[in-house]
């Protein structure tokens, strides 16, 4: 078993900033496709990864260690320059949640 | 009500890197923090999987009694009081709610159990944990079968007319065909080992 890869974080902030550049806003099929870059280090379940979609749950359908998941806030604070306090990441327990927060933070920035 | 959590030590080396930036400050009070900073070098990350342990523990009452899940580990503050024979005590408080642990500390891995009431448990911490072979890793057929077994031993019952459920949420029960009887039990696997507790 290999490390997480946590440089990935840093193609999906490149990627990121390509997507502002040329949309100033982002879609969510855009958002779930870098979502998707996050998170991939961290699954233990390819086949609800290959399925993954807004009602994807990063636990049940996932596997993502819950530990890893401070890995996910982490990565996704880092990609999307934002911060994401604890009553935001709470309930970020789905790809829809995590979208929700992202949209909402980069937002108000 | 009753939780736990198994964390194998060898599999958190790989899978986390606890040292990282902004990993402990999201997971962990300041209080957490500076208590693992005396610890030594040497130790603190046994004490980071050991607070982090007694955290999910802990989860795993509340978001039964609360009927919802959740991701808040800073919102339940670990307090270790006392290493006792072979064991460490000590408590998780949540929203007021003070949550007792116990944790073993072995080579491979770290065991907490969680308790919010006085009743006592059916079997010691050692025998809840079941080291898994590694043709057997992630099979949960192999520890509901154990957890059955041991159940039933524990309670005089057959264990034909038993089964493992979960609840929407995803939380465990165990269901008792003949009399449908639920009883609460929390399974906790990760890497080669897992842990069940019931009442």
């Amino acid at each position: 078993m290999s490390a997480p890869a946590y440089c990935s974080k840093d193609t999906v902030r490149n990627e990121y900033h390509c997507v502002l550049f040329k949309n100033i806003q982002m879609s969510d099929k855009e958002l779930i496709e870098l979502l998707k870059k996050i998170v991939k280090p961290y699954i233990q379940n390819e086949e609800g990864f290959a399925q993954l979609s807004e009602s994807t749950h990063l636990i049940d359908d996932l596997k993502i260690n819950s530990a890893n998941l401070v890995d996910v806030v982490l990565d996704i604070e880092d990609a999307f320059d934002i911060e994401i306090e604890d009553d935001a990441f709470e309930n970020m327990l789905t790809v829809k949640a995590a979208m929700a927060v992202i949209t909402e933070k980069v937002a108000a920035k | 009500m009753i939780g736990n959590d198994i964390v194998d030590l060898s599999l958190a080396k790989v899978q986390s890197n606890w040292r990282r930036k902004g990993f402990l400050q999201k997971i962990f009070s300041e209080k957490e923090q500076s208590f693992l900073l005396q610890k030594k070098e040497s130790e603190r990350e046994l004490f980071v999987w050991l607070l982090w342990s007694m955290k999910e523990a802990a989860y795993k009452i509340v978001s039964r009694q609360e009927q919802r899940r959740f991701y808040r580990p800073a919102a339940f503050v670990c307090k270790v009081m006392e290493k006792t024979m072979g064991s460490i005590s000590g408590t998780v408080t949540y929203a007021e709610e003070s949550i007792a642990t116990e944790s073993l500390l072995k080579t491979g891995f770290i065991y907490t159990v969680a308790k919010n009431n006085e009743e006592s448990l059916s079997l010691n911490l050692p025998d809840q944990i079941l080291k898994l072979s590694i043709s057997k890793n992630l099979n949960y057929n192999h520890l509901h079968e154990h957890t059955l077994a041991q159940y039933a031993k524990c309670k005089n019952e057959k264990i034909a007319g038993l089964s493992i459920q979960k609840c929407q949420l995803n939380i465990p029960f165990i269901f008792n065909q003949q009399t449908t009887e639920r009883t609460a039990i929390s399974l906790s696997h990760h890497g080669t080992y897992a842990g069940f507790v019931f009442n």
